[in-house]
């Protein structure tokens, strides 16, 4: 199953970090990726597999609330 | 970072109401996903309800678990048969094979091991030397980067049997073959999500223009699904036959270049066949001679006759979209999550085993 919810960043150490969860503590791989403390992930099977880009998701999320002729709602 | 955003009710609710605006002058439309993650959320919140009566998404081969043939269970049970650990994902422990499931020789006593990870199967390896420890290695882009991580830095007694598979390959085939284009045939892809974070775009760019079908990927969350739906119905109409991005928060272009490196180094691309269907051409990964020592089928002399048993199951048709899982004379019937006879009702992300957690197809 692919967990869609991102996970922060929390300490690295080598190709190890811990990664906060949904608020449980997870020790993930980071061979995957070039992830530093404080970035989300998205963790697949125990290893990082790319960095979340937040201002990509906002502006996903600002796309469609134009395409639907709703931009009142941007700032809700 | 608020994943709640995503599940937007207003959003949803006028998304909903734009698809069905959008598609009333249209035929039937028929959209497809690859991935078990997107049969879940679509099922879990009743995405297709939103749906009109004429736009219908429909389950391709996008669970792992449930393409994973009869014969590579067969070979894990004989591994550990033998003597071997055999770590694996926990859905895999009650896929049937030709004489049980891993399941059931754990209950015998062989040595069978659910792992989170790999990197559990590679802890148990370090800690036991003098035991070899084999990993049944499924799942297709998104998983076969962390077996190829481990199988370059792992210890001697470690090995992995891989059963892993491309995506691109499949939908190909299913864009190929003539029963089910004349049948069922797709009109747009929702690709998988994760699969794109690996791969990127461009894989699936050359299908859109050689087969002239719209793609879209999407995320995990119901507004990225919906606007899936929306973004497939305006390339339908308008006959724009490429792939949106509409997972950019995960997904970029080229895809993790990281992985993919990783991913070359150890495997190459092998013929093989997929649990209910035929060999696909370049649609399996075999780890390379260098590693030769970390592949549990050069390491060992692994002999299994498989047969595919005949059982009433029409697991092959759910995966090529042909069938809804209540169209399966078993389901709910013969076959249960408690006494699963295909893999579709074995996997969280099993079309039937969805079907079935959620009540009804809807």
């Amino acid at each position: 199953m692919c967990l869609a919810v991102p996970s922060k960043v929390l300490e690295i150490n080598g190709k190890e970090a811990v990664v906060d969860f949904g608020g449980v503590k997870r020790s993930v791989r980071m061979d995957l990726v070039d992830s530093k403390v404080g970035d989300y992930v998205i963790v697949h099977a125990g290893y990082a597999i790319q960095t979340m880009d937040e201002e990509d998701a906002m502006e996903s999320l600002r796309y469609w609330k134009e395409l639907l002729e709703c931009q009142d709602d941007l700032e809700e | 970072m608020n994943t709640g955003d995503f599940r937007n009710r207003m959003l949803a609710q006028k998304a909903s109401a734009k698809i069905n605006q959008l598609s009333q002058d249209m035929g039937n439309v028929r959209i497809m996903h690859v991935c078990g993650t997107h049969e879940d959320t679509i099922s879990r919140f009743g995405i297709r309800s939103l749906l009109p009566d004429n736009v219908e998404i429909v389950s391709g081969p996008g669970c792992p678990v449930c393409v994973t043939t009869t014969k590579e269970v067969d070979e894990a049970i004989f591994l550990a048969k033998k003597g071997i650990t055999v770590t694996t994902f926990g859905d895999m422990l009650k896929v049937p094979g030709s004489n049980g499931s891993l399941a059931d020789i754990k209950a015998q006593g062989y040595d069978v091991r659910v792992v989170y990870s790999i990197t559990d199967s590679i802890k148990l390896a370090e800690n036991n030397p003098s035991r070899e420890v084999v990993h049944l290695a499924i799942g297709f882009e998104t998983t076969a980067p962390s077996t190829a991580s481990a199988v370059m830095d792992s210890p001697k007694n470690f090995s992995a049997l891989s059963c892993h598979r491309l995506i691109p390959p499949a939908m190909e085939f299913l864009l190929n073959d003539a029963g089910i284009q004349s049948s069922a045939k797709v009109d747009g892809f929702i690709d998988p999500g994760h699969v794109s974070v690996i791969i990127g775009v461009e894989p699936y760019e050359s299908l859109s223009s050689r087969y002239k079908i719209p793609q879209v990927i999407s995320g995990f969350e119901p507004l990225d699904v919906l606007f899936g739906v929306l973004r497939l119905l305006e390339m339908i109409k308008d006959a724009d036959y490429s792939v949106v991005n509409n997972y950019p928060r995960v997904v970029k272009y080229n895809g993790n270049p990281k992985a993919k490196h990783i991913l070359n180094e150890v495997f190459e691309t092998i013929d093989v066949k997929w649990r209910g269907f035929p060999l696909i051409p370049k649609s399996g990964l075999e780890i390379r001679d260098e590693f030769a020592c970390h592949d549990a089928r050069k390491k060992f002399v692994i002999s299994v006759e498989s047969d595919e048993v005949s059982t009433g199951c029409r697991c092959s048709d759910i995966l090529k979209g042909i069938i809804y899982p209540m169209e399966c004379p078993l389901f709910k019937t013969k076959c249960t999550p408690e006494n699963p006879v295909g893999p579709c009702m074995v996997s969280s992300e099993g079309a039937c085993m969805i079907a079935y957690k959620y009540k009804k197809i809807i």
